[in-house]
């Protein structure tokens, strides 16, 4: 029923929506290693990445000067949001900075509504992305495969930072046990802030390639990309770096998988056979995919 | 345009839980009664939303409305009556919009227009209880009216008529297979698909392929490879998407070389369109209940010169028009029926025929729905063009 | 030694440490000189890892004072403490199981930036412990209990410290293991470190303790030379205190 050629079209789409949903569930896991709290303000780094785009559009920066303009956004808006919000509550319980972040992801989206607009408005992204490599019978989009190569690249440079640097070795010591690492002598607040800096960073990567698919930003465009981090990294195993990557694209090609295969009236319930998976997984492996039990922390 | 639709998921349960502290003032107003002779004063109520979600509907109806007052009462009002708008913000909150429209028939209003926002039942069934006529605003759903209550008409294009002139459209261009495309989530991209699909069909074309979409999901990749794999392809698209989603759907459909005529309804007609881009937006058509102004439709070229020369700027959109149309609507039933009284209006309404700025308002007493026409846009590479007003669909299909 | 007392590098003057409204050390005090090693022993909830974890930046005293070196040292937090010279062996080893042997050691040298030297001491590092060497690329995880009381030593080590505090150290150990530990210690001593050893194996630990001071709820009960504690009056003190509890 399904032809090759469309097989291996839906393995690009996969694997295009699965890099972003990787960058995300790594942003969101590697703030929930180091500090044990999951930021559910993440997803406005994404819209704060839009904005900061389409402000620099209106001041006519070309894409590139946008991609990084935002991407810098994102991270001092991440740094700044574990300063201002999460800092003064360091050590309170899991429940209390869930619901700050809460309150941050909704302050911010009512001064998004407030200050610009509460319609979309439209990013310009450049016309070279709306074009196709032909590979035999398949049709690649160049976005795509920017998408997908972008994301491999920032996976395997982090990879590195963590694997070589001493301050990726501090943060996989931190996100294992917190109060040695600081009996070792890592520095709590150095560490905490670097873990939202990179967490920003991602945000940020991904938000530039989001939205040169959506072109267009409105104050709740970071919903579904914490929903889908959420998902993902649960799925890899909540703090889990490695996991939260394989979860990130197990669960874009979940999404595609659904979308080409499910019969047409059971379609609408795609999400929610998508989560009923999810919750299937979790029953077998609580921990998730690849994740370890979970420790106390801080 | 598109009634209540909202990303319901786990999360803004909880952010309900955090945010929903905070509300619930309930003061009671107590204006009473007005007298309705001529050379008063008579009262349109208005509890719409201004500051959330359908702020971008509801503004330039506001806008609209208060045009057409300010211009009837500067030559003398309506029966020796000075028309006032009281125009209030819901905030898009169901608790608000009821308490307003309350607060509105209390202070003795005799019209009331349709908020876009999720309290229009709401204000509706409160409307009928007093028996005041209520307008569905800028709501295209063709169940209003039914929902809302005895007293309630839609005066604009409705979505039925969108998907039947959509449908003729199709068949005028010589497409005879179509792919729908539509989304369960919300009544306006459930049902718009099935108006298409029974006008397309009672006109002899084919349905070769249906799918869903996620509103808000950000990627379309799969739905697309879909369509470019539909053998054999179809000769055209419907779909109800709206912004922002219209642009990812479009951009990755023509990524993935697929050149099909995409169709489409009045959720597409705003600013944010263009940006996706003249190669994936040209020849992209959709219907709208005004089109905006430009040299071939010269009585909206001619609303927006004569807005801008009484406030010095543009309408915030097309859609004041339609706010605009609704006033002088109302104004020719009163004069019609000789009358300020809201009883003689509702006895009026079922045979109110207007020519308005947005086309002929000529209303349908058994459905209390206008047959109004609507507009076509068709994007000229990333700009709009208008196509006119086709004329009322020979086919309807009932809602 | 020399017949003048060295003078204290570590001194803790009269500190009192709770938990909330529980008190776990009442004013205590001790003195570490250079090139000592000081034990201190005591039964379960002596206060001993209260005293190290103080000691560490990891609590803070209530009252009381702690100087390293003429400077003060409460109320610091732990990373502080260990850029002051304070390096800690904690209870349990407590390496890092996800991280490998070599990298649990270049973080023990976290606070430093001499990247050269650090390079040199690991190797040196290794060669004392070979097994670590054998191992350097294998997480910390797959070691085994001596393996990993050595490496956390060896971690603690690379901070390069005036004093380190030994929690437990024999703690869960095979008794051969525990000897070879020991022995380590001892030759640390040689090569000049300073110990404070919290340890619950007083006969160990008085083997190779200069001075020793014990804990009891919470105070410091007696101290002096290990020689004279070790002759037998402490532990029938120590252990019939053990028992009245």
């Amino acid at each position: 029923m399904v032809s090759p050629s469309e097989f291996a079209q839906q393995l690009v789409n996969a694997l295009s929506l699965g890099s972003i949903y990787a960058l995300l569930a790594l942003g969101l896991s590697m703030v929930y290693g180091v500090l044990g709290m999951l930021n559910f303000a993440f997803g406005e780094l994404v819209t704060i990445t839009a904005y900061t785009m389409l402000f620099l559009a209106n001041h006519g920066a070309p894409f590139p000067v946008m991609a990084i303009g935002g991407v810098f956004a994102a991270v001092i808006a991440s740094i700044l949001m574990e300063l201002v919000a999460f800092r003064p509550l360091r050590g309170a319980s899991f429940v209390t900075l869930l619901f700050t972040s809460f309150a941050v992801a909704e302050l911010l989206q009512n001064v998004f509504r407030q200050a610009i607009s509460s319609r979309p408005k439209g990013v310009p992204v450049p016309s070279l992305f709306d074009n196709a490599v032909r590979v035999g019978s398949v049709r690649i989009g160049v976005l795509p495969l920017i998408t997908a190569g972008v994301g491999a690249t920032a996976l395997v440079l982090l990879t590195l930072f963590m694997r070589r640097s001493r301050s990726g070795i501090a943060m996989r010591a931190a996100s294992q046990d917190f109060a040695t690492a600081r009996l070792v002598g890592v520095r709590a607040n150095r560490v905490i802030s670097l873990a939202f800096a990179i967490s920003g960073l991602l945000a940020g990567i991904a938000g530039v390639l989001w939205i040169s698919r959506t072109t267009a930003v409105q104050p709740t465009t970071g919903f579904v990309p914490i929903l889908e981090a959420f998902i993902a990294s649960v799925i890899g195993g909540l703090g889990n770096l490695r996991g939260a990557v394989a979860g990130g694209f197990f669960l874009g090609a979940l999404e595609v998988f659904l979308q080409a295969t499910l019969p047409g009236k059971i379609l609408p319930f795609a999400q929610a056979v998508a989560l009923l998976i999810v919750v299937a997984i979790l029953y077998v492996r609580p921990q998730g995919l690849f994740g370890r039990r979970v420790e106390a922390k801080v | 345009m598109r009634r209540s639709w909202r990303i319901g998921a786990l999360l803004l349960a909880v952010f309900a839980l955090v945010a929903g502290a905070c509300s619930a003032n309930t003061g009671s107003s107590s204006a009473s009664s007005s007298e309705s002779s001529s050379g008063g004063t008579f009262l349109i109520g208005f509890p719409g939303d201004f500051s959330s979600t359908y702020a971008f509907y509801d503004e330039p109806i506001k806008e609209g409305a208060q045009f057409a007052i300010d211009q009837i009462n500067a030559s003398g009002g309506v029966l020796g009556n000075t028309l006032e708008l009281q125009a209030l913000d819901n905030r898009n909150d169901v608790a608000e919009t009821s308490k307003l429209t309350q607060q509105l028939l209390d202070q003795g209003a005799k019209w009331l227009i349709g908020t876009t926002g999720d309290g229009i039942l709401a204000e509706g069934s409160q409307a009928c209880a007093a028996n005041i006529p209520v307008s569905t605003g800028d709501g295209t759903a063709p169940t209003l009216v039914g929902d809302m209550g005895p007293c309630a008409y839609q005066l604009i294009m409705s979505d039925n008529v969108q998907g039947a002139t959509l449908a003729e459209y199709a068949i005028k261009q010589g497409y005879k297979t179509a792919y729908v495309l539509g989304s369960t989530e919300i009544p306006y991209t459930k049902n718009l698909p099935t108006y298409f699909t029974k006008a397309f069909e009672n006109a002899g074309g084919t349905v070769t392929g249906t799918d869903q979409f996620k509103i808000g999901a950000g990627d379309y990749s799969a739905v697309v490879t879909k369509i470019a794999s539909a053998d054999p392809a179809p000769d055209a698209i419907f779909t109800p998407m709206f912004v922002p989603d219209t642009q990812v759907f479009l951009r990755q459909l023509r990524q993935a070389g697929v050149t099909i005529p995409v169709l489409s309804t009045d959720g597409n007609l705003d600013p944010s369109l263009p940006d996706a881009g003249a190669k994936a937006l040209n020849g992209f058509t959709f219907t709208a209940s005004a089109c905006p102004p430009g040299p071939d439709n010269p009585k909206i070229q001619q609303f927006y010169a004569d807005y801008k020369a009484k406030y010095g700027k543009d309408p915030s959109s097309v859609i004041a028009v339609l706010g605009y149309d609704e006033i002088y609507a109302l104004k020719s039933i009163i004069e019609a029926q000789n009358s300020t009284d809201p009883q003689a209006i509702l006895a009026g309404l079922p045979n109110v025929s207007y020519d308005g700025v947005s086309g002929q308002i000529q209303m349908d007493p058994t459905t209390r729905r206008a047959k109004k026409s609507a507009w076509m846009v068709k994007m000229d590479g990333a700009s709009f063009t208008c196509l006119g007003q086709p004329g009322y669909p020979t086919f309807v299909p009932s809602a | 030694m020399t017949g003048q007392p060295p003078r204290p590098l570590l001194s803790v003057d009269e500190i009192t440490v709770a938990y909330g409204p529980v008190t776990a050390l009442h004013g205590v005090s001790l003195q570490v000189s250079e090139g000592e090693i000081v034990a201190v022993l005591g039964p379960n909830g002596a206060g001993k890892t209260t005293l190290l974890r103080t000691l560490a930046g990891a609590l803070r005293p209530r009252h009381g004072q702690i100087w390293l070196d003429g400077k003060r040292l409460d109320g610091i937090v732990p990373e502080e403490a260990v850029r002051r010279g304070i390096a800690t062996v904690p209870e349990g080893r407590l390496v890092f199981p996800g991280l490998t042997v070599e990298e649990n050691l270049q973080l023990g040298a976290i606070s430093r930036r001499d990247r050269q030297a650090i390079r040199a001491e690991i190797d040196e590092l290794f060669s004392m412990f070979p097994i670590l060497g054998e191992r350097r690329a294998q997480p910390a995880g797959t070691l085994s209990g001596g393996e990993q009381q050595q490496l956390s030593i060896g971690r603690a080590l690379m901070a390069r410290p005036r004093v380190m505090l030994l929690d437990e150290p024999s703690l869960g150990l095979a008794p051969i293991i525990v000897g070879q530990i020991f022995a380590l210690l001892r030759d640390l001593r040689g090569r000049g470190a300073t110990l404070l050893l919290v340890e619950q194996n007083v006969h160990k630990a008085l083997e190779i303790a200069d001075r020793a001071y014990v804990l009891s709820v919470g105070r410091v009960v007696t101290s002096g030379p290990a020689r004279t504690l070790a002759t037998g009056e402490l532990e029938r003190m120590y252990l019939g205190m053990s028992r009245a509890r």
